[in-house]
Parts: structure tokens; sequence; C-alpha cells
């Protein structure tokens, strides 16, 4: 190294030390530049090497999770098909069991009904629809003594019940009363057949998908149900339509039959009418239509236990004994058989006499209603199809007047012609 | 890295010449290697070369006395760095008053030495980029502008950086006028004669750490 004395301010050297110490500051600037554009140059290189390998790791990583999924889903499809024995007879024994739930309830329903009715009363009809809240149970008594005790009664059974209508009757009284039968109590899920949020990347789907059930308008099940009905015998009509229609008559001996109804899985009850005939029959009318809901209810919905199934029996066959009990002697039945039979014809008579048809609406999505005038007291009834004029059935209401039915007899309640212009 | 360290622990060698433009006398000190010794300084080699000032463009190397000298010297020298010290006679040079406060103090010194440069050049009639100049501050109001000429300092930078292109160690260098000032040898320097008083005074002014 050759430097140049620099010289202090009282001393002199010619030799040009300013130049060379300009060089030598000018070196190490540019040395310096030098080292820190190639540390720069290091540093970015360094992070490029590096954001690189993260870039390669973070794919590795990728693909390692994407095979991992890969695998587990493959295991997981291998393991649900294993157990897709297991699974069907499980969703099966639940559809079954809810069948038989359903097949019940309205029974369970109505036998609470009848054996909380004293020994003076007697059912009148008895009707189970569903709503949207549940179902709902509309139902006439009939009765001698007061009323206000067993309605007490009723409501300890049934806290939301209603009373619709409250009439005398002969010497005795009957009301029509509707309570409204929440939906089944919170069902038990079924924790391996929960449903699976949509799949997403990388997520995993913890439950296998669900079992598809075969709901719908087929032929089987309807053969099944038919085949539960043809038990009943005599009576029997079943039509068919959008659904299953079946209109039965049953002895007081048959009533404990009707327990449990006909069931087939995809259908589902939309109407049961029970109409108690003053002749010891029940006049049952089912009507069975194709569920809507395309998936099936991966609820388990615990079946009737033999003893409720019993207690239901029991209940039903109580009421049918004690209304044969009080149906006896049997010679004033046969003759109140023959009399009946004998004085049909004036009963028709008298009724046509009794009542006139004053009028008739229906309005949209409601049901048609018609109004009939009592010409003994001068009443004027609201009457709809199913309700009873001594003891004849509303069975169609139209413009030109309302249609009764009583023990396969039918009568006509024209509108009067006042005026003249509707004369035949 | 480390042999750099290692170097600088050597302690310097000191070589004072004596320039009289054809003439040199050449003095190489060193410290003693007896450190009980109340000398400390020895005369490690004494050179009278006659050297004729060459162009600039000539080179020094095909020039068999100072080839000799440095092969010589590179012999002493060793790995030791060497300072130069060249006196060059006062009739070379020129002294000009410089007047105080005549720059503002806050130029640098690279903008005063050219100030010096073209004030030097317009008193002496010269071109400026044909002198050296040199800023001697005295005292706070007196200094002067010594002034020789390039060809000179060209030529004795030549001597030098054909010394350090010889050597293994670093070279310092430097020129100064040797003034007016009479130098003589001590006594405990018997092995030099009188004819290199001003080489070892040239060599003894280098400012280096003491033996």
């Amino acid at each position: 190294m050759l430097v140049w004395y620099q010289p202090k301010p009282n001393e002199i050297n010619f030799l040009p030390w300013i130049e060379h110490r300009l060089a030598t500051r000018r070196r190490k600037r540019f040395f310096l530049y030098g080292f820190i554009v190639v540390v720069i140059v290091l540093g970015v290189a360094a992070f490029g090497v590096l954001y690189a390998n993260l870039l390669r790791g973070q794919a590795e990583l990728h693909r390692q999770v994407s095979e991992g999924v890969k695998q587990l889903q493959t295991r997981q499809k291998r393991v649900w098909a294993d157990s897709l024995g297991r699974r069907r007879m499980e969703l099966d024994r639940v559809i079954m069991a809810q069948q038989e739930f359903q097949a019940w309830l309205p029974v369970r329903e109505l036998s609470g009904l009848l054996i909380i009715l004293q020994s003076d009363q007697q059912l009148g009809r008895w009707q189970w629809q569903p709503i949207d809240a549940g179902h709902q149970v509309v139902f006439t008594i009939t009765g001698i003594n007061k009323w206000q005790g067993w309605w007490q009664e009723a409501l300890k059974v049934w806290p939301s019940i209603q009373m619709e209508a409250l009439e005398k009757q002969g010497d005795g009284w009957t009301f029509e009363a509707s309570y409204v039968l929440p939906q089944n109590p919170l069902p038990l899920p079924l924790g391996s057949e929960i449903a699976a949020p949509a799949s997403q990347p990388f997520a995993l789907q913890l439950t296998p998908e669900l079992l598809s059930v075969n709901i719908g308008v087929e032929v089987a099940p309807i053969a099944a149900m038919t085949h539960q009905v043809v038990k009943h015998g005599q009576g029997l009509e079943i039509v068919r339509g959008q659904g299953v229609q079946v209109n039965v008559a049953l002895d007081s001996v048959q009533w404990v039959d009707l327990a449990p109804l006909p069931s087939a899985a995809g259908w589902s009850l939309q109407d049961l009418s029970i109409q108690q005939t003053p002749s010891g029959q029940w006049l049952v009318s089912m009507q069975w239509l194709p569920q809507v809901s395309t998936s099936p209810s991966y609820v388990m919905t615990p079946a009737p236990t033999v003893a409720v199934q019993a207690l239901t029996h029991e209940r039903i066959q109580h009421y049918a004994q004690a209304f044969q009990a009080k149906m006896l002697p049997t010679q004033a039945t046969a003759i109140q058989a023959v009399v009946s039979n004998v004085t049909a014809h004036h009963k028709k008579l008298q009724i046509a006499d009794d009542f006139q048809f004053i009028g008739y609406s229906q309005q949209q999505g409601q049901i048609p209603v018609a109004w009939v005038k009592s010409i003994v007291n001068g009443r004027l009834l609201r009457v709809e199809v199913g309700h009873e004029i001594e003891g004849w059935r509303v069975s169609a209401i139209g413009a030109q007047g309302i249609n009764l039915l009583r023990d396969q007899q039918s009568i006509m309640l024209e509108r009067s012609c006042l005026t003249g212009v509707c004369q035949k | 890295m480390l042999q750099h360290f290692v170097r600088r622990r050597v302690k310097p060698l000191l070589l004072g010449i004596d320039w009289q433009v054809g003439e040199l006398r050449i003095v190489l000190l060193g410290c003693a290697n007896n450190t009980n010794e109340t000398r400390r300084q020895r005369v490690l080699g004494q050179w009278h070369l006659s050297l004729p000032l060459l162009s600039v463009s000539a080179t020094l190397q095909a020039h068999s006395v100072w080839r000799d000298f440095i092969a010589q010297l590179t012999l002493l020298l060793g790995s030791a760095p060497l300072h130069i010290n060249v006196g060059i006679p006062n009739r070379l040079c020129t002294w000009l008053h410089c007047p105080a406060d005549l720059f503002e103090a806050r130029a640098n010194r690279v903008t005063l030495q050219l100030h010096y440069q073209r004030m030097a050049a317009a008193a002496l009639n010269i071109e400026p980029v044909n002198l050296r100049v040199c800023h001697l501050q005295l005292s706070s109001n007196l200094s002067f502008l010594v002034v020789t000429k390039r060809h000179y300092g060209d030529h004795i930078g030549q001597l030098m950086s054909s010394v350090h292109d010889a050597v293994e160690g670093s070279v310092v260098g430097c020129i100064e006028p040797q003034g007016l000032t009479q130098a003589s040898v001590p006594e405990f320097l018997d092995d030099l004669t009188d004819e290199y008083a001003m080489a070892w005074f040239m060599a003894n002014k280098i400012m280096v750490p003491r033996c």
C-alpha cells in the first residue's frame, strides 16, 4: 500500500497527498457502496430463496393435506360402506317406529277420551286432522246429567281444550269440543345420522350422507294398507284418488280392532273421522295422502310400548262393553230396530218437515257452510259437511240444498221456492 | 487480515533522502535490537546515488543505479513498512505570503487547495497545473504558500512508486523543502559522515512511533 503523508497545518508535503486522500476516500466509498449493494443483492437473493422455499413448502403442505383428505375420505367411504347395512337397518327401524307411533297416536287419543266418558255419556263424533301446530281433535259428546263435572276432568287431561258448541238434545245435552295436540315430544336425534354441511375444500365430512328412502305413491304400501283394513270385513269401501280413502262401519265388538290404524311408508294420515251411530256402529273414515317431504325424518320416535298398546285396547274395549251393556235389553233393541225400519220413512219425512234449508255460503279456500232453520223452535243452525241434525249426517252442501244421510238412507233438504222462480 | 495486523506491529523503517536534483544521499534508520541501548536508532544503510532528473515519461526501472539501490533496500526491509521523507533544496521552492481570512472558513480543503493553486500560479505567472502548492500555517495570522514545480514532485513520486513496487510492506511518502536548515550528525552516529546529515535529519523528521 502506497500512501502520501498528510501534512499538519505547519508541515509541508509536495506529494499529491490531497488527491491521494480523495482517491482513498473515493475508493473506500466505492467499496462501501459495493459492499452495501452486495449485501442488498445477497439479502434479496436470500429472501427470494426463502420465499421460494416457503412457496414450495406451502405447495407441498397443500398437496399433503389434499392427499390426507383424500385418504381420509376414501377410508371414511369404506367405513361407511361397511356400515351401510347396519345404518339401513337402523333407518328402517326408525321408520317402522315412526309408522307405529303414527298408527297408534290417534287411537290413543281416542281411547283417552273414551275412558273418561261417564256411563251416561257417549261419543257422537270424533275427528282427527293434522295441522301446522300438530294435530287437531274435534269431538262431539252427548250426555244426560250435568256436563260440568266431566268438563273439569277433560280440562285436566287436555288443558287446551275448547268448547265449540253446547246444545240441548232431547233430555240431555250435546257439546262439541276441540283441542290441539302439539307436535311430538322433542325427538331423540340419531347422532350418527345427522346431516352434514356441504362439503368444502379440505373439509372433512364427519357423517355419512343421508340414506335415500323410497317415498312416494307406490303400489306396495297401498296394497299393504289395504290388506290391513280388509280385516274389518263388510262395509269396507276403498276409494283411490290422489290419496286413499277408506270408509268402514265397525260394530262395537270391532272397535278395538281399530288400533293400530293402517300405516305405510311414505303415506300420512290426513283425516280420521269416527261417527257413532245410535245403532252402535262406528262409521270410520280414513284418508291418507302421500307425504310431501322427500327427506326422511332422521329422528328416533319411540314406538308405543306393549303396555301402552294394551292400555289403549283395554280402554276401547271397556267403552265398547259399556256401550253394549247399555244397549241391552235385546228385545228393546230388536223392537227398536223393527220400529226404526218401519218408521224410517216416517222419520225421513219428519226431518224434511222439521227443517228448512235457508242459505248456502262458500268462500275461496274455505269449506261450504249452510244454514238450516228448525220449523219447531225457529232456531237457525249453521252446518258443515259431517255435522249432524237429529241423527242425520250432512253429507253434501250445495246451492240447491243439503244432503243428509242416516243408516244408508238419504234425504235432500232443498231450497224453498218463495217466489216461484225456482219451480222445476 | 490477520497478516495485516501482524505487520502493523512491526516497527517501520525510516528512509531520509537529501534530494539535490542529480545527487541523492540516502539514510535508512531502524530500531536498535538491544532495548537497553541508549541509542535507540540504528543506521541500517547509507547511499549516495547520482541520479539525473529524467523526464516523466522515462522509466526508472531501466536505471541500473536505482535498481541496485532498491535491491539492497528490499533485503534490509523484509516485510517492515517504510516511511520515506524527501527533502528538496530551498532554491527549488518559492515562498508566497498568504493573507489571513482570504477565503471563507466554510470552504473545504479541496476548494482551498484550488484557490491556493490559482493564487500561486497568478503570482508566478505559471500555469496552475505545473505547480505544486502547500499552505503552511505558521500562526493564526501568518501563513505562506510554498510552491515548487510539478515535475520535481512527479519525479520523486516515481522514485517512491518504484520502491513501493519492489518492497513487500507498505510505503508512506512525503516531500518537504529543506528550507534554511543546517543539519549535523550527532556524535553517537560515528558511522555517518556530515554529507549525510541532511538525509539523517529528514529521516528523523518523520512522525512515527518511537522505538
